[in-house]
């Protein structure tokens, strides 16, 4: 894949919100808040499903060259880490 | 079906062995320390997932926020995983220099911790949500 190589994160990012603010948030109901939905930025095809490997891979078989981003919850998709373990304890640690 | 851990000799971290497949069909046993705090369900370092040869999801990377509120983005790969004795599985990040099992991973099972040093660490399945 080139394309890919050639998009930016944040050019990514933005396609995809633009993408799902301006075709697919209408159709998510509450229910569907927390699914996760895979938009292809290029071809603006997309993919919503309770697993997003499964999602995700469903979309890539349509999609192949797809460029593929995941928005939940009405935003980008985010993992939260809360502590920065490795920091804290190697501090700590260094400190005794 | 229970998965059995240990907390460390120090008291303060928990942690689990978990069977993980590599890319070239054999398995290997991991150590996982128990974040209840990451959101995600595994976490291993980039050179394991090397040495594993796990395949990059079709989403490949996700933004991740750690507790100081910065947000960085890192690769994604899939993992095959033996979880309450099935394969499942699960999307491992790339990230730091100790694997981790967060909540994702402990969706529908109970975990129970004797959180004193040497302590009995347990991992069980709970009866699916009708």
């Amino acid at each position: 894949m080139t394309i890919p190589n050639k998009m930016s994160f944040e050019e990514r990012e933005r396609r995809a919100l633009e993408i799902y603010e301006s075709k697919i948030r209408p159709l998510i109901g509450p229910a569907d808040e927390r699914k996760f939905v895979m938009i292809d930025v290029l071809s603006e095809d997309y993919e919503i499903g309770e697993n997003p490997i499964d999602t995700a891979r469903t979309l890539r078989i349509r999609q192949p060259e797809g460029v593929i981003n995941a928005i939940q919850g009405h935003h980008l998709r985010v993992m939260k880490f809360r502590i920065p373990r490795h920091t804290i304890i190697r501090a700590s640690k260094a400190q005794q | 079906m229970t998965h059995y851990g240990s907390v460390n000799g120090d008291g303060d971290e928990s942690s689990i062995r978990l069977t993980v497949q590599n890319g070239n069909g054999g398995t290997e046993r991991i150590a996982f320390v128990i974040d209840t705090g990451a959101t995600g369900s595994m976490v291993l370092p980039q050179e394991i997932i090397d040495r594993l040869n796990l395949p990059l999801a079709e989403a490949e990377y996700v933004q991740v926020t750690q507790a100081d509120g910065t947000t960085d983005r890192y690769s994604v790969y899939v993992a095959h995983v033996l979880w309450h004795d099935r394969l499942k599985e699960f999307e491992v990040v790339a990230f730091g220099t100790v694997p981790l099992v967060g909540m994702g991973l402990l969706q529908g099972s109970n975990l129970s911790v004797d959180a004193i040093p040497g302590g009995l660490v347990t991992i069980t399945e709970l009866p699916a949500l009708s």
